[in-house]
């Protein structure tokens, strides 16, 4: 695990998480969560 | 017959025997309309269509199953079903109809700047382009009613000042009748939370379709808010022999008018220009008069006395009593007062005047007698190319034909000739990750940059040529105006499963992503439609399950031949719709059970596509799926990458499959090592080293985070026929269906990029077995991860707009529903499947 290859990899798999968690949130009284799915 | 609306009872008139309703009438028959005998909201809905006593009604088409038809009304055609139709008396009949006279009211002419101009009109008046056209905004248009669902705001430059131009919904009407009606209406009436009030409204007016359109203006000079009226579609009026005369029609109007070829960009610089000058029109010459005026001053007064603390104009009493206002929403507000005071005056009037058919009837007499004045007709009476058009299309027989060709031509389109495309972009998407990352050193980085970021990013960018392809066709459809023709011809198919012909549209939709699906449901009245619609809509197959379908099929079933590879896929899609079908007559006769709603829709003329806004409808999707790929896939698949690589196998247990092998830790390390001779590597160390290798690969899957989850499922998928490789699948899947295909390809270790077509990939998913050493990709297994996927809810975007629609009540039966589907219907397929094969 001391690997800096590991620390990296790990620290941009942290970052997909905070980047995955912050898309899908809902978000109140908008009609639309902005997921880019559509050009709504 | 008295006919109950809401909480209330409308008095109606008995019909004279002579007279007989719209829905008896033969195709190409004609008959004067004597009266609109329906509930409050229905009969002045039907009546702002322009089904107005007096004016002249033509059934030009019956849809395939006798219902719906279609009707010719003040110059357009207008769909609705045989139930609406037998409650429009008509007589053969025609009545004279009487000009109206000028009321006048006192002018107020706004003097503050105009900071924020709504945009409306009727749906499919061409806002959208002229919101464009202003803003430079790149908007979705369509040649269908209810493209814009929501108000969107761009802004513009209007002589000094920076405005914001809020596109608002199409609306035929100020009494709203759905959620995007209402949203235009009270954000034009100031009634909009968190809206501030307009400062002026630019009116999209259709002039070939003038006296309809301008029954919006009526209200909207109600409004007492500064107009402009822009006059769209002049080119097309011109066709149709009809030239308007603009400076007598904003004599008329008492506003300015500026007429517009809009998608051409002709009259956008008039309409800015002409913005600062927006009036309130000075009179009101469709002021109701008489008994009927002095019905409203009366009840005015009793408002005020009864509610001293809410002063009510008596435009608002005029609202109330004809209609207008709707006294449904009163009473579910608990205002019991008004709703008594303004009943006892409606039945005052009863039955020598029906304040509602007046107040319509009235606003088009004026119309007509101003359309009249305005309109110079150079060539009367010949068939448009649209009613040649509709002659086959809408035909009774040969429609539903061409609907089927036109499907299967969709179809085709996707699957057979998007192939090639995505042949190439794989090639170049394989190319691309060996160019950038095939000469790194091995490790954490080089895995998550292959099986991570290529295996999965590039396995879902492989479809970009299938979605353009599915935007592409859905754009032209649109545009062209036949979708509105297709939910004619299958709202009585649609209707009998407890649906509406609006909700072909989202249907449709749904098949490439059921997000605008969903969005696109906000366009039907009635709210058992639309929730049935929007819960329906995700079990269409959508573009995220293709890259499993075409894997699971391409890899098991394309052995037994292209005919049962096309018929799996088609029964995908079939399963998908009629899993639809069932659930939405199950709610429709549960908790959906609310009498069949209204169906009212316009049929557009036809017109040539644009190909500049359908390149960029294209365009624009394909960049959005792109960019899905490259945030939220691509993050997904970097955590599932994670989740597989982590914890590492440990140095004793990699020795221990080393020479267990019968090779020596420093052999292995030799032969492994980056400047290894390759002719020192014999044959029989080669297939030892390729043992060694999936053996290391499938200790570390088993004892990653990924694997340890996918085995705590694993007692609860196995009478599925899965196995915990496939439930780490099914874990992925549920955050996007895509994640599914990367999964696999990571979790069978090939250790390159992976995405559907990957021969390795195929190999080692045939060759898998379950630790009884049986085959674990059976017949049975395969069609119950197919038939899983084709049924449960499995995207969390969907739910989250699903959640910003209707609620979280809602949103969770979906879920639960679905997917407990989903779980029951895998689990009879493998089980039946296993005991037959």
């Amino acid at each position: 695990m001391s690997d800096w290859q590991d620390i990296v990899a790990l620290s941009i798999t942290a970052l997909c998480l905070i980047i995955v968690v912050w898309r899908i949130r809902p978000r109140h009284g908008k009609g639309c969560n902005g997921c880019s799915h559509c050009e709504h | 017959m008295p006919t109950i609306s809401g909480s209330y009872v409308v008095p109606t008139t008995d019909t004279s025997p002579a007279e007989r309703s719209l829905a008896d009438l033969a195709i190409g028959a004609s008959a004067t309309i004597c009266e609109v005998d329906a509930g409050d909201r229905v009969k002045r809905r039907l009546l702002e269509m322009g089904l107005i006593p007096g004016e002249t009604v033509r059934v030009s088409h019956i849809a395939p199953l006798g219902d719906p038809i279609v009707v010719e009304v003040q110059g357009y055609r207008l769909g609705l079903r045989r139930g609406q139709a037998s409650a429009i008396h008509v007589t053969d009949h025609a009545a004279t109809t009487a000009g109206g006279e000028a009321a006048a009211i006192t002018s107020d002419q706004a003097a503050t700047p105009l900071r924020r101009i709504g945009l409306i009109g009727n749906p499919n008046a061409g806002k959208t382009t002229v919101f464009n056209a202003l803003t430079g905004l790149r908007q979705r248009v369509g040649n269908y009613p209810g493209v814009t669902v929501e108000r969107r705001i761009g802004h513009c430059q209007i002589a000094t000042e920076t405005c914001d131009i809020i596109d608002l919904p199409g609306t035929y009407s100020l009494s709203p009748s759905s959620p995007d009606e209402r949203i235009a209406a009270d954000i034009l009436r100031g009634h909009a939370a968190h809206e501030a009030p307009l400062d002026c409204a630019i009116v999209m007016l259709d002039a070939s379709n003038l006296a309809r359109n301008l029954l919006l203006f009526t209200q909207a000079a109600d409004l007492r808010l500064p107009l402009v009226v822009g006059l769209t579609m002049t080119d097309l009026a011109h066709r149709r022999g009809e030239v308007i005369d603009t400076t007598a029609l904003a004599a008329l109007l008492g506003v300015p008018v500026v007429p517009m070829v809009a998608h051409k960009g002709h009259g956008i610089d008039a309409l800015r220009d002409a913005i600062p000058h927006a009036r309130i029109p000075v009179t009101r010459p469709w002021a109701p008069r008489g008994e009927l005026a002095t019905a409203i001053d009366t009840l005015a007064a009793k408002l005020n006395s009864a509610m001293p603390s809410q002063a009510h104009s008596k435009l608002d009493a005029e609202r109330l009593l004809t209609g207008a206002d709707s006294l449904i929403d009163h009473a579910k507000d608990g205002d019991e007062r008004t709703v008594t005071l303004v009943e006892h005056a409606r039945r005052e009037l009863h039955p020598a005047i029906d304040p509602i058919t007046d107040d319509v009837a009235s606003r088009y007499r004026w119309i007509h007698s101003a359309r009249r004045a305005a309109t110079t007709i150079t060539a009367p009476g010949h068939a448009s190319l649209s009613d040649r058009i509709d002659r086959i299309l809408v035909h009774r027989v040969l429609g539903l034909g061409f609907f089927a060709a036109i499907m299967y031509g969709i179809f085709f389109m996707v699957y057979y000739v998007a192939g090639p495309f995505m042949d190439l972009a794989e090639s170049a998407i394989t190319a691309l990750g060996a160019a950038l990352f095939g000469g790194m050193a091995e490790g954490a980085l080089k895995s998550l940059l292959l099986d991570g970021v290529i295996g999965g990013v590039g396995g879902v960018l492989v479809f970009v040529p299938q979605i353009a392809m599915l935007f592409l066709l859905i754009s032209l459809l649109e545009q062209s105006g036949y979708l509105a023709r297709a939910a004619f011809l299958l709202d009585r198919s649609l209707a009998a499963v407890g649906l509406h012909g609006r909700s072909f549209i989202p249907m449709l939709s749904a098949h490439a992503c059921a997000i605008p699906g969903i969005m696109a449901a906000r366009g039907i009245g009635s709210r058992g439609d639309r929730l049935a619609t929007m819960f329906v809509a995700p079990f269409m197959s959508c573009g995220a399950r293709l890259p499993v379908y075409t894997l699971l099929i391409g890899v098991f079933l394309a052995p037994h031949g292209a005919g049962i590879e096309a018929l799996a896929l088609f029964g995908c899609y079939t399963l998908g719709i009629v899993m639809a079908v069932v659930t939405a007559i199950v709610l429709r006769k549960t908790a959906l059970n609310e009498p069949p709603a209204a169906f009212l829709l316009e049929l557009p003329a036809y017109r040539p596509p644009h190909l500049g806004q359908i390149a960029r409808t294209v365009a624009r999707n394909s960049w959005m799926f792109v960019r899905k790929a490259g945030t939220v896939i691509l993050a997904f698949s970097i955590i599932l990458w994670a989740a597989l690589y982590y914890p590492r196998a440990s140095e004793q247990q990699i020795n221990a499959i080393i020479t267990a092998e019968g090779m020596s830790t420093e052999q292995y390390a030799a032969l492994t090592a980056d400047d290894a001779d390759p002719a020192s590597i014999t044959t029989a160390n080669s297939e030892r080293l390729a043992t060694i290798t999936s053996t290391i690969s499938s200790t570390q899957v088993n004892g990653s985070v990924a694997g340890r989850a996918g085995k705590l499922i694993e007692p609860a998928i196995a009478p599925l026929g899965y196995d915990w490789q496939i439930g780490i699948g099914l874990i992925g899947a549920f955050a996007a269906r895509e994640v599914f295909v990367s999964t696999m390809g990571v979790v069978y270790s090939v250790g390159e990029e992976a995405d559907e077509n990957d021969e390795q990939l195929h190999d080692r998913m045939r060759s898998d077995t379950r630790a009884d050493g049986s085959p674990l990709w059976t017949i049975p297994t395969v069609l119950s991860v197919l038939v899983f996927f084709v049924i449960a809810m499995q995207c969390v975007s969907t739910l989250a707009v699903m959640r910003a629609e209707t609620g979280w009540k809602w949103t969770i039966a979906q879920w639960a529903v679905m997917n407990s589907l989903a779980y029951l219907m895998a689990l009879a397929v493998f089980q039946i499947g296993s005991a037959l094969l």
